[in-house]
């Protein structure tokens, strides 16, 4: 509780909560449909302010700090839950629908946390609930992706805390706020949010898990993990100099990546680690503006991102296959026309195509790196935007849609299932919030945590887009055949934990073998010496046959030799001497 | 009009485009290249794929079951 207002995440998690003890079908539908409301209409009341304070071990815990920056993910938050739960409405399992409302109520959480405490809960809440979307997916490599996924997750989790418990021993303070980069506390804390806003390297839970989530939860994933950690990036450093190199680095790496891509929504994902990287770049940028757009930018990827997995995830419904290559020729763009419409709307959003949402946000970053003679780190981004338009706008609904029929294999046939109602609805929400925002970016603008004298509109940012825009497709189009789809698999940093991992663990076995070996030798040395002790004369004796025999104990009546010997030894001795003795003289 | 026909007019109306672009708002020398902007995208695009496809083959790309096996 917010003292007289309700946290609008507990909304979602206690709904989250109820939902399997509703039974009927309808009534769950109706509880996915009322709670996005309801926690919107809360929200559009909710007052700047701080609420719900209270004490806990002498630490004062702030569920909800509402202030300008806090209220725009949360708007953008709730929408996209409504969005996303009219296009899973024809999902019947219920935890699907349970893990995503957790999920949105967790990333609210983090959203309004006044405190590094709430904060830490609901950021692992969010990384245990997203994982269920997950392996939702179904099947083993779902299954596995999911638990690797967990696992980097909690690692960064444990950098967060570890990071917030020095911090808190060293200021004595729990509020989140302004940090300074340079401290082992912040840098700890940094690396669990970038951990979070899958900055490389240590991004590839995101193309690696995403792509084997469910279809309808891939869209709640999109949007939560890491466009949080962008606001808590933008609240705890703004202006640290490194997000501004990790943000353009990781803008251009993703677009690299995706270009090689050939399943559908491990492409897509990997131009959330580019479009992310653009924010991160802002934050670091520090400047009114780039902050403005890191965060307008946050609320249009989440729209036009989800946009284009509800699309990709449409055609993975309908054909059954997730590859381009596997696509290509089939011709479905007469079955699906409605998604390959819907689809180029997000992919000109996210190519930043005048008219829609990408365009006004995006710029507000790359125009701040202008502003700022950033020249090195303002190409970067120029370049990110090419190969953005290039892949999502041109190539991946070229081989999907359309495509040559490759000649020899690849004539089978497939059956294209028809499409729920509510899919199409929920493309087409987001693609109208999508155009509406592009159209009138006042609407957005006015949510930002600055005042904003940034116009999007001019002829010089207009024009340079289009000419930008139309000759990468002539590239495009003159080139295309050297950009075959093939079916690869394209390693990343994973290898690190998945093949490095391995290797690891195979030498670790070396190693393991080598100490069983020298183990033996030793075991045999002390074995010998202790039976050396209990009987010397016979373990020398069966020592050079090495043979394993039982010990006897010495005993001196055993060993003792007849007389006769001794007196010839005797002789012998008395022998030699008088020898010498004799010699002498 | 044909395929090659769009092809053309888009091709000539970036072109134009290029021509009659203001550029005071420019950040950077550059920029005020009348050109800058279309040879930016078709050098840009160009880059990238050759880029990607080099790293591709260097090392990036493995069988589909690399990490199956």
């Amino acid at each position: 509780m917010i003292g007289s207002a309700i946290h609008p995440g507990l909304i979602f998690i206690v709904g989250g909560i109820i939902l399997p003890f509703l039974r009927k079908r309808v009534f769950v539908q109706i509880w996915q449909l009322i709670l996005p409301v309801i926690a919107f209409i809360q929200l559009f009341y909710l007052e700047e302010g701080v609420y719900g304070s209270f004490n806990f071990l002498g630490y004062e815990l702030i569920l909800g700090r509402v202030d300008r920056l806090s209220i725009c993910f949360a708007y953008i938050f709730v929408i996209i839950t409504l969005i996303g739960m009219i296009y899973s409405l024809h999902v019947e399992e219920w935890g699907q629908h349970s893990a995503a409302f957790l999920y949105a109520g967790s990333a609210l959480g983090v959203v309004f946390a006044g405190d590094f405490f709430s904060l830490f809960a609901c950021w692992e809440l969010m990384a245990v609930s997203s994982t269920f979307l997950i392996m939702y997916g179904r099947g083993e490599k779902s299954l596995r992706a999911g638990f690797r996924y967990l696992m980097v997750h909690l690692f960064g989790g444990c950098a967060l805390l570890a990071g917030i418990v020095i911090y808190v021993g060293e200021s004595g303070s729990i509020v989140f706020s302004e940090m300074e980069t340079g401290h082992l506390s912040t840098m700890l804390i940094l690396l669990g949010f970038i951990v979070n806003g899958a900055v490389p390297p240590f991004h590839p839970w995101l193309p690696d898990a995403y792509p084997e989530s469910s279809v309808t939860g891939g869209v709640f994933l999109t949007a939560f993990t890491t466009k949080s950690a962008v606001y808590v990036l933008l609240r705890g450093f703004p202006g640290a100099e490194i997000l501004v190199w990790l943000g353009a680095f990781m803008a251009l790496y993703g677009v690299i990546y995706a270009i090689l891509e050939n399943d559908l929504r491990r492409l897509l994902s990997y131009h959330i680690v580019s479009q992310v990287g653009f924010m991160v770049c802002g934050v670091g940028l520090g400047s009114e503006l780039s902050m403005n757009g890191s965060a307008a930018h946050a609320i249009s990827h989440i729209l036009y991102k989800a946009l284009l997995f509800m699309g990709a995830g449409a055609v993975i419904e309908a054909t059954g296959r997730r590859k381009i290559s596997e696509l290509e020729g089939k011709g479905i763009y007469k079955e699906l026309k409605g998604v390959f419409y819907l689809y180029m709307i997000g992919a000109f959003s996210i190519s930043a195509v005048p008219l829609f949402n990408g365009f006004i946000s995006k710029n507000m970053i790359v125009f701040a790196s202008g502003e700022l003679h950033r020249p090195a780190i303002n190409t970067m981004l120029h370049l990110a935007s090419v190969g953005t338009f290039l892949s999502l706008a041109l190539k991946l609904p070229y081989g999907t849609w359309f495509g040559k029929r490759k000649e020899g294999g690849n004539r089978d046939e497939m059956v294209i299932k028809s499409l729920p109602f509510n899919m199409y609805l929920g493309m087409a929400i987001a693609s109208f919030l999508c155009i509406f925002m592009g159209i009138y970016p006042k609407i957005l603008y006015d949510l930002l945590p600055f005042p904003v004298s940034y116009r999007p509109y001019t002829p010089y940012n207009v024009l340079g887009m289009v000419q930008l825009l139309l000759y990468t497709a002539f590239a495009y189009f003159a080139f295309k055949d050297r950009l075959k789809n093939k079916a690869a698999l394209n390693i990343d940093t994973d290898w690190f934990y998945r093949r490095g991992g391995k290797y690891f663990f195979d030498f670790c076995k070396i190693l393991d073998g080598k100490r069983t070996e020298l183990q033996g030798r030793i075991a045999r040395l002390v074995e010998n010496a202790v039976r050396f002790s209990i009987n010397p004369i016979q373990t020398m004796r069966y020592l050079v046959g090495n043979k394993r025999i039982y010990v006897v104990p010495y005993s001196a009546d055993r060993y003792r030799q007849p007389i006769g010997i001794g007196v010839m030894f005797f002789l012998i001795f008395i022998c030699l001497i008088s020898m010498i003795f004799i010699k002498r003289l | 009009m044909g395929k090659k026909g769009m092809f053309l007019s888009a091709v000539i109306l970036g072109i134009l485009l290029s021509l009659i672009t203001p550029t005071e708002e420019a950040h950077f020398a550059w920029e005020r290249l009348s050109f800058f902007n279309i040879a930016f995208g078709f050098l840009g695009c160009i880059v990238l794929i050759g880029l990607s496809k080099a790293l591709g083959k260097l090392f990036i790309q493995k069988r589909e079951d690399y990490y199956d096996r």
